[in-house]
């Protein structure tokens, strides 16, 4: 019989010294589980937590978490939020299963036999870091840089600290990033051609616009918590008209439904503007003050532009295109709510830039409940302490300065030597087979699930291929884990330390660690710290990132005085006490009308928008010709924030399957009935999906709902393409992606 | 006077998100399969839109509830208040209840073996907050009233897929959906 | 003292020492003590490694955690009511699982609770004492992992295990039927 050791090593788990007297008082208390009474519910039972919603939604919640023995019970929304309001959607009411779920990646993890082999050993972080430093350092040996590592991350877990991933990759020296963003580019652009930034109203002020246009964005899905305010205006008497290709949730909603066609908005905003222009209802004093060009485009609209044109190309009507456009015009303020799906098109750009001109010629730009509302970054100017690291000595890269590495590029592109070397987020699969000196080799993925929401699958999967090593940093075991060589166990937002805010609203929020880390799990700054341990190891001074840290201590540095007055508060522990929103001269951005543009007005034409290879005025410009015959949208589901959230079984019980949803007569032609299966399909792949007949769709567009399903292979990806969207490069570094141009035929299984 | 509290669905703001329902398997730590508010759909018939206005039901609390009436144990208790709580330890499991309510509240837990259903969050409630469906819901259309003073005209007791039972005299009232004028391209 | 004991203890240190595994090595040590003297060869260590993996570990959503909590609780997840009952029974011993975090209804750990008890109740003299160790191992094997256990070995035995692996699920399930009977 082997020794039992009580004190000591592996085999002794249960530390401590037996007991006689305390084991006495053992199985009788034990043996009933205590029945739940009606007691009156009591909040100093548990231990409150902050956290922030680092979901990359417009709604970045503010969570209240309660905790009791160490393990959190339940969730809400903060009630000190005037956003957040006390309630969270969905899925943040989930996020216990999620912590919780067997699922989880518990351990770092190697698949020997190739990647899909399903062959897993269990490393320890250790063992995880020094092959993945050996692997590092045999690049830079071959290569004589690091440009054959890659770096993918976007906003799957957000925070601020969080942006330690791309500081670690700095700190190995220069490297290959994938930049731009799959979101919102061209959008960004177009407002910055115009506005000379992006910077969007309070949306809480929407309750003061007496007419709101939500324009390509479906706020009762994706912005569940600003539906309050477009409620509250209604009942002070505002009028809402929702523009969209599908009867969406918000649209029946609104007051006015508008069913355009898609990739048709910029020509219904110019025909909107001609007739501003007609009824002489155009602000006199904004377009000959506060503007540059506007004699130009007023110019394009007679010349090129009629309100009948634009019915012709849009589907909606002349007559309600003009009294629509006199109500807008009578009402102040008024507003529209620029949605990102709206820009996912070849003329994304384009149709942003019609819009903004039509609200600026309506003189509503710079007032309150007014505004061509779309998105901001004025509260994120934290120091990026985690982000900004230095590469090791003499570090070699791609020849020349680099330019933004996405929208929340803060560090900015500088003017050293070497950059890294940028290539499109938007493109993974393309990048990655036409890489070359050096050809890529090894790919880190963080806080992203490529092959759920990077475009053309199939070509992905042709891609990795190519990649000498995969690394994936995840919570749950994805399609992109399945296709990766190591698997790290992240965080989930309960267990780190950061802090959040929004591109919509104006509120900031502290995430405490409420719970100790499950089972192996690192968040990514601790990550980088074990792997700068594992390569200084072995090379002194190849990584520069710090090799121990302290969650709370970095999310504290990321803090300045800066973000203390704009917020209005003494230090970031009064965070603790909730949520701060931003202490703003007005709701309303570009209030002192000083725009941020070379000229310092709004620009109907831009000079920078035409150096940069687009027509100058706000022009129509036509959007990408059919290849098949539906034209097919991945748009989001309320359960979902891409391939996150639906793969719980809480969620399940809600979505237990995704469907295609086609038109009645469409279906009817192709001999389709409700609930049949069937094959979506183009040149690039295909979806077998069950259908669900609706007239919330037009008749020539499928709606898949993009999600990612634990036990189906569903995947929108199969289908949908890497074409990209006009504009984006200028500020995120890389085109934007037309999401909403694609093409697909169907049929019934 | 007494408070004869009740939920309150405006379904012109209603979004169908199921917050409501997911807050409340978040909060009482709901069974697998076990709902005791659900979402549902109007049919095409009602509102001609699919998936595009919903009733959030759970326990109605009705004046004279059907479940109270056809318990052998008296396992439910009307309060003064006008909540209707289930004691599931005095539950025998005999589903007279599950079987008398024409809303089907009450659900019959197969593993527990006992019915259970929605208390309004009594325990909340008692500790001065909002029953958890009613915090959770993000577009304000689930509301906790009290029908004492409350004078919504444009309130119904009856919308259309929702049972008449006129003895029962349900609690809860609602505001109807509307619908956008539609140009369609 | 009978053999019968002995073994049965022997048993849970090996089945706690294999279940708690991290790699093939160790996994292999197990194995003789397990299956009655065999021994494993470095490649079918490694196979029984990425089963056990498979079966047990991850990355990919596995068929049966190791964890009482996915059983026990209604809706299956970790850190339930299950486990927070398991924490006050170690409590009540005067242990307590390492820091980390790996649950306290862990099967190793569990394992490793049993085979303490019984080995002090073997050594103890007083019958006061004996009794009351006796009851705490009652407890959580009756009460406890025989509520859960034979839902595991169900799932597992359900998701194609190599012989092999059968054979350690059915010394489990042996071992399961000794401390029962041998309380």
């Amino acid at each position: 019989m082997k020794r039992f050791d009580h004190d000591s090593g592996r085999r002794g788990f249960l530390k401590g010294l037996l007991s006689l007297g305390a084991a006495g008082a053992l199985p009788g208390s034990l043996l009933v589980p205590a029945k739940s009474q009606a007691a009156p519910f009591d909040a100093s039972a548990y231990q409150v937590f902050r956290n922030a919603c680092p979901r990359n939604c417009y709604d970045t919640c503010s969570i209240k978490s309660y905790v009791k023995d160490g393990v959190l019970q339940f969730v809400e929304g903060a009630p000190e939020s005037t956003y957040t309001k006390g309630s969270l959607c969905v899925k943040g009411y989930a996020y216990p299963r999620r912590i919780y779920s067997p699922d989880r990646i518990k351990y770092p993890m190697i698949q020997e036999g190739g990647r899909g082999s399903g062959k897993w050993r269990r490393l320890s972080w250790d063992e995880a870091m020094d092959i993945i430093a050996d692997k590092i350092l045999d690049i830079k040996k071959r290569d004589g840089s690091l440009l054959g590592l890659g770096l993918t991350k976007y906003s799957g877990q957000f925070g601020i600290v969080n942006y330690g991933v791309e500081g670690m990759m700095s700190s190995l020296g220069y490297t290959t990033r994938f930049v731009g963003t799959p979101c919102w580019p061209a959008g960004i652009d177009a407002q910055n051609y115009d506005l000379g930034d992006m910077w969007c109203n309070d949306p809480e002020d929407m309750v003061k616009s007496k007419y709101i246009i939500v324009w390509g964005a479906n706020p009762a899905w994706c912005s569940m918590h600003s539906m309050k305010y477009l409620y509250e205006a209604k009942r002070r008497g505002a009028k809402v008209l929702v523009i969209d290709p599908i009867f969406t949730q918000t649209a029946a909603k609104a007051d006015v439904f508008w069913q355009v066609r898609t990739g048709a908005d910029g020509a219904l905003a110019l025909g909107m503007a001609r007739h501003l222009l007609d009824m002489g209802l155009v602000d006199k004093d904004f377009v000959e003050n506060h503007a540059v060009g506007f004699e130009e485009f007023a110019d394009y609209l007679r010349k090129n532009v009629t309100v009948e044109w634009a019915s012709e190309v849009s589907g909606i009507p002349a007559s309600e295109i003009r009294e629509v456009t006199e109500e807008f015009a009578a009402a102040k303020p008024a507003t529209v709510w620029i949605g990102y799906g709206m820009q996912r098109h070849t003329n994304g750009g384009a149709m942003v830039r019609s819009i903004d001109a039509f609200v600026a010629m309506s003189g509503n730009i710079g007032v309150e409940g007014g505004g061509a509302r779309y998105g901001h970054l004025a509260t994120w100017g934290f120091n990026y302490h985690a982000m900004v690291q230095k590469q090791p000595e003499g570090s070699v890269g791609f020849a020349g300065a680099s330019g933004p590495k996405g929208e929340f590029d803060f560090a900015g592109g500088g003017s050293a030597k070497y950059s890294d070397r940028a290539v499109n987020i938007n493109k993974t699969a393309q990048e990655i087979l036409d890489a070359r000196d050096p050809e890529l080799k090894m790919l880190w993925i963080s806080c992203k699930n490529p092959f759920a929401q990077d475009f053309d699958r199939n070509k992905l999967e042709r891609a990795f291929k190519k990649l000498e090593m995969v690394v994936s940093v995840e919570q749950f075991f994805t399609e992109t884990v399945k296709h990766s060589d190591i698997v790290l166990p992240a965080t989930t937002l309960f267990e780190e330390w950061n802090v959040n805010v929004s591109y919509w609203h104006y509120w900031l929020s502290l995430n405490e660690q409420a719970i100790k880390p499950m089972h192996e799990a690192k968040s990514n700054i601790e990550i980088a710290a074990a792997l700068s341990r594992a390569m200084n190891r072995k090379e002194p001074g190849s990584c520069t990132f710090a090799q121990e840290v302290d969650g709370k201590e970095w999310m504290v540095k990321e803090f300045n005085k800066g973000i203390y007055g704009l917020f209005g508060i003494e230090s970031w522990e009064d965070l603790r006490n909730g949520p701060a929103k931003a202490k703003l001269a007005s709701s309303a951005s570009w209030n002192e009308k000083k725009f941020r543009t070379p000229s310092g007005k709004y620009e109907f034409k831009s000079d920078l928008c035409a150096k940069n290879g687009f027509k100058a005025l706000p022009e129509y410009v036509e959007v990408r010709k059919a290849t098949a015959p539906f034209r097919l949208l991945t748009p989001h589901v309320q359960y979902a924030l891409h391939s996150q959230f639906v793969n719980l079984d809480w969620m399940e019980a809600f979505y237990p399957e995704p469907y295609v949803f086609i038109h009645p007569d469409a279906a009817k032609a192709k001999g389709i009935g409700e609930l049949d299966m069937v094959r979506v399909f183009s040149s690039i792949g295909e979806v077998k999906v069950r259908a669900k007949l609706t007239k919330n769709v037009q008749k020539d567009c499928l709606v898949m709902y993009e999600a990612w399903f634990r036990k189906l292979d569903f995947n929108v990806q199969n289908v949908v393409d890497d074409c990209a969207a006009d504009m984006g490069a200028m500020k995120t570094g890389a085109p934007g992606v037309a999401i909403h141009d694609q093409f697909v035929d169907i049929e019934r299984i | 006077m007494s408070k004869r509290y009740a939920f309150l669905l405006d379904m012109d703001k209603c979004i169908g998100c199921r917050g409501c329902a997911m807050a409340c398997k978040n909060f009482n730590q709901l069974d697998p399969g076990m709902v005791w508010r659900q979402v549902y759909p109007l049919a095409e018939s009602i509102y001609p839109h699919r998936e595009r206005a919903f009733l959030s039901l759970s326990c109605n609390h009705c004046d004279d509830p059907a479940c109270l009436r056809a318990c052998p144990v008296a396992a439910y208790e009307k309060r003064d208040d006008g909540i209707v709580v289930h004691h599931q330890d005095k539950c025998i499991g005999c589903t007279n209840c599950v079987r008398s309510c024409p809303y089907g509240a009450p659900r019959f837990n197969k593993e527990e073996k006992h019915a259970e259903k929605c208390s309004m969050c009594v325990e909340r409630i008692e500790a001065g907050l909002l029953p958890a469906c009613v915090q959770g819901c993000v577009t304000g259309a689930l509301q906790l009233i009290d029908l004492n003073e409350f004078e919504e005209t444009n309130a119904v007791q009856y919308p259309a897929g929702y049972p008449v039972m006129k003895r029962l005299n349900p609690s809860t009232r609602f505001i109807l959906p509307k619908m956008p004028r539609q140009v369609r391209g | 003292m009978s053999l019968n004991a002995d073994h049965t203890l022997s048993l849970a240190m090996a089945l706690r020492d294999f279940f708690s595994a991290g790699c093939a090595t160790e996994m292999a040590d197990a194995v003789p003590a397990l299956c009655a003297g065999r021994t494993l060869g470095e490649d079918e260590a490694r196979e029984l490694e990425y089963e056990f993996n498979r079966l047990f570990v991850g990355p990919q959503a596995v068929p049966a955690p190791p964890f009482a909590s996915i059983y026990l609780e209604k809706e299956p997840q970790l850190m339930g009511r299950s486990t927070l009952e398991v924490r006050e029974f170690y409590l009540g011993l005067g242990l307590a699982v390492p820091e980390g975090g790996v649950p306290d209804d862990f099967l190793p750990y569990e394992l490793d609770a049993w085979a303490r008890l019984f080995m002090v109740e073997l050594g103890e003299e007083s019958d006061e004492a004996r009794q009351t160790l006796h009851e705490a191992r009652e407890w959580l094997v009756q009460e406890h992992m025989a509520r859960w256990l034979p839902a595991f070995l169900e799932r597992a035995a359900q998701s194609s295990p190599s012989p092999l692996m059968a054979d350690i699920l059915k010394t489990l399930e042996n071992w399961l039927h000794a401390a029962k009977e041998n309380v």
